[in-house]
């Protein structure tokens, strides 16, 4: 293993720690290398996992909570967005600018990304211009995981209209039918 | 670390006071000895994360060396400590035996 390399692991001790047992670690590294003790995967990711360990444990209380709470936030954040990802699909709150009205009750939307196909269960509202009408009209899509195809139903008033996707769907259009 | 200190820490603690008990080493030379009275191989960093917190709570140090493998030794205190925590598992290990001979009788 080369010597920038034991450099750039070094970096994820604490410079104190590195300081001190840096160079240590590197010969023993090497040694244990040169001897067939251990092969470079394993000591890849035993230097990672005990470089983490000592910053960790380099942290005082203050700081481990503060950097817990970033690493919790951060996680949550990437959360949300990849839940994002999932109804990114979906219809914006306005009817898409591609939205093409084909003729009551049958209707075709244009979709600009393809619609989650195995995720867990989830229900958008949207509101869109009923089929041959100037009225907006409420559409729920409900989606459940590996239970295609996905239902519609699209409500005006009290008028109720359920639909269901006998296309497929996919990138670009949404197929429906009353 | 103090007794305290070692007796919930991890065993690898323990095992680099007991490999050095049986004289100074340096970091290969522990390894080895180690693997060989425990069938338990550390890794270098892990090691040398152990002698860290062992040498910061006085239980080993560094001894001299002319190139830059330092042989480590254990002090007066990790030799208490090592007793110690050799002496409370060896009583837990007697107890536990009894009660799992008992239960297979």
């Amino acid at each position: 293993m080369r010597s920038w390399l034991f450099r750039s692991l070094g970096k994820l001790y604490p410079k104190q720690w590195r300081e001190r047992y840096g160079k240590e670690v590197e010969d023993l590294s090497k040694e244990l290398l040169a001897a067939g003790e251990v092969t470079r995967r394993h000591l890849l990711l035993e230097l990672v996992s005990s470089g983490l360990a000592e910053r960790v444990r380099s942290l005082n209380r203050v700081r481990l909570v503060v950097v817990s709470g970033a690493v919790a936030l951060l996680a949550i954040i990437g959360l949300a967005l990849s839940l994002g990802g999932v109804f990114r699909g979906r219809p914006s709150a306005s009817p898409p600018p591609t939205c093409r009205i084909v003729g009551h009750p049958l209707a075709t939307f244009a979709w600009r990304e393809p619609l989650p196909t195995s995720r867990v269960t989830f229900t958008l509202t949207k509101l869109v211009p009923l089929p041959g009408s100037d009225t907006l009209g409420q559409m729920k899509v409900t989606w459940i995981k590996r239970v295609p195809p996905p239902r519609f139903m699209v409500t005006a008033g009290s008028a109720m209209v359920v639909v269901s996707c006998t296309g497929r769907v996919d990138r670009g259009t949404l197929y429906i039918h009353g | 670390m103090t007794v305290e200190g070692i007796r919930g820490s991890s065993d690898r603690s323990v095992l680099v006071l007991t490999s050095l008990a049986g004289g100074p080493k340096h970091g290969y030379g522990l390894i080895k000895d180690i693997e060989a009275f425990a069938d338990v191989r550390l890794g270098p960093g892990t090691l040398y994360g152990c002698l860290a917190k062992l040498e910061q709570a006085g239980l080993v140090e560094a001894l001299p060396s002319e190139d830059r493998r330092h042989p480590y030794r254990i002090t007066a205190a990790g030799l208490e400590a090592v007793r110690e925590r050799l002496t409370e598992s060896a009583r837990i290990a007697k107890f536990g035996l009894r009660r799992v001979a008992g239960a297979l009788s």
